[in-house]
């Protein structure tokens, strides 16, 4: 087991970078349609079109949603690197669950906060900016936790696109035959510091944040 | 004093519901006009449409006698608001809360939007407390922020929603001492209050609402020893009670 170690660091590297570009694109994502969700009419076209949206990532498997990058994007002539599909298609279903997270967010932030920030002059794209997404993002924060540990998770079922991330390079290793359970057990083994990982710099954002620190336990 | 705000013929619907009946009133500059009534009178609903927070359905508000709509209301920053649950900008500093307004709106730069708020603040008396934020002040301390908050905008006049109704008894006072400044220093100010001692000796006018209509507009002094209505008496004798 000693000797496979080092050959799945690049690979976990690989893991590591898919999820986390996908989960910062998919937050800017969340935050923009998850604001103009919470601000404009049920009925704003974009709003009908960000609904829909959500509702076909949260209403398929994220298998599916990946071969459908996989499959489609060349077919509208978009030939990516097998990193990139990954990433389209991480952040595409990312992006699903975070424009709810930031639409519950900013939904929950008292209207006094607008009426305030509106009598003292300030325009909707500046309270939004300075004034409520500030305080939005905070109570995001948990769930934003949650949904990184769940999308690094999730990563792996990039590996039937080929992609050479970790469950991918280990299934490899395997094909070399090396033990399949002790390989199983060393994928755990480094999924878990990435999970933790991320745990704890949202424990440490959040005590930033606020003195009233709530944990927050990926793992319970 | 010259003429500062009229309203004239004032509506407010909430859908259907008619929360405002033609509002008529008139204030002169300088002058601190008083807005007493029961629950679900139509208080809050008035002085908010006063501020731009709520459209009203017909009438209009006149500013130096020159209409104007609340897009207008709003942009010229010619009322400051204060609101019975204070709503500071919890995320941003005491000093932060005042200086960010002035910089965004009023496109001031940073280091002499600081003095202004070091003006103000002083004037409630928290300059103390600049750099904590708005959790770690005692509501009556966070009031005066919100205060001096409005007053940094430099606005013609001044609107209180119940500014004391969520504040500890012991607290009621310092807010009221502000205002009371505020009025000697020719403060413009409209208020809602349930506080009627301080009602009788602050206010040049005095009115009573019910059911989104003025039932008695009074000077404070025929108001409280001689009401022309009995609904007046009547709403006299339950606040006075206690
Ligand atoms: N957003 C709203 N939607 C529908 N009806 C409302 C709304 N706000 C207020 N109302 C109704 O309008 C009427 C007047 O309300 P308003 O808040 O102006 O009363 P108020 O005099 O300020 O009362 P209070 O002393 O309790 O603050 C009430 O009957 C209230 O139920
Ligand atoms: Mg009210």
């Amino acid at each position: 087991m000693v000797e496979v170690f080092p050959r799945l660091l690049p690979p976990l590297w690989v893991t590591i970078k898919v999820s986390f570009i996908s989960l910062f694109l998919a937050f800017f994502i969340g935050l923009f349609f998850g604001s103009i969700n919470s601000v404009f009419s049920k009925l704003n076209p974009i709003n009908l079109v960000s609904r829909f949206y959500v509702w076909i990532v949260l209403c398929t498997p994220i298998i599916i949603q990946i071969y459908a990058a996989y499959l489609l994007l060349p077919k509208i002539g978009i030939k990516l690197d097998v990193f990139w599909v990954g990433v389209i298609a991480l952040t595409f279903n990312s992006a699903g669950y975070q424009i709810e997270i930031s639409r519950a967010s900013i939904t929950s932030i008292d209207k006094g906060q607008y009426e305030a920030s509106k009598t003292l002059g300030m325009g909707l794209f500046t309270t939004m900016i300075y004034i409520i997404i500030p305080q939005a993002i905070k109570r995001m924060l948990p769930a934003t936790a949650n949904e990184a540990s769940h999308l690094i998770k999730a990563s792996a079922v990039l590996s039937v696109i080929a992609l050479l991330e970790l469950h991918k390079a280990a299934i490899n290793l395997q094909g070399n035959s090396f033990k399949f359970i002790e390989l199983l057990a060393l994928q755990a083994f480094l999924y878990l510091p990435i999970v933790l990982g991320t745990s704890y710099i949202a424990n440490f954002l959040q005590k930033k944040n606020d003195d009233k620190s709530s944990r927050i336990d990926l793992v319970k | 004093m010259p003429n500062i705000l009229s309203i004239k013929n004032l509506n407010v619907f909430y859908e259907k519901f008619h929360a405002v009946k033609d509002i008529d009133l008139s204030l002169n500059e300088g002058e601190i006009f008083v807005i007493c009534g029961p629950s679900g009178s139509g208080k809050s609903t008035l002085i908010r449409a006063i501020a731009g927070l709520e459209k009203p359905k017909s009438g209009e508000i006149l500013i130096n006698n020159k209409a104007m709509n609340e897009k207008e209301v709003l942009n010229k920053n010619i009322f400051g608001m204060v609101f019975q649950q204070f709503n500071l900008f919890p995320h941003l500093s005491i000093l932060e809360n005042i200086t960010l307004p002035l910089m965004k709106v009023k496109k001031i730069s940073k280091s002499e939007s600081i003095e202004i708020a070091h003006g103000v603040l002083s004037k409630v008396k928290i300059l103390d407390q600049k750099d904590k934020h708005p959790s770690k002040l005692s509501g009556g301390q966070q009031q005066r922020c919100a205060i001096a908050r409005s007053l940094a905008m430099n606005p013609k006049i001044m609107l209180f929603d119940e500014p004391t109704s969520a504040l500890d008894p012991e607290m009621i006072n310092e807010v009221l001492d502000v205002m009371t400044d505020l009025a000697s220093a020719g403060m413009t100010m409209i208020i809602v209050t349930h506080e009627m001692g301080f009602a009788k000796k602050i206010a040049n006018k005095i009115i009573l609402m019910d059911n989104g209509e003025i039932i008695e507009s009074n000077t404070p002094n025929n108001f409280f020893n001689n009401p022309e209505t009995e609904r007046t008496k009547s709403f006299l004798n339950q606040v006075l009670q206690h």
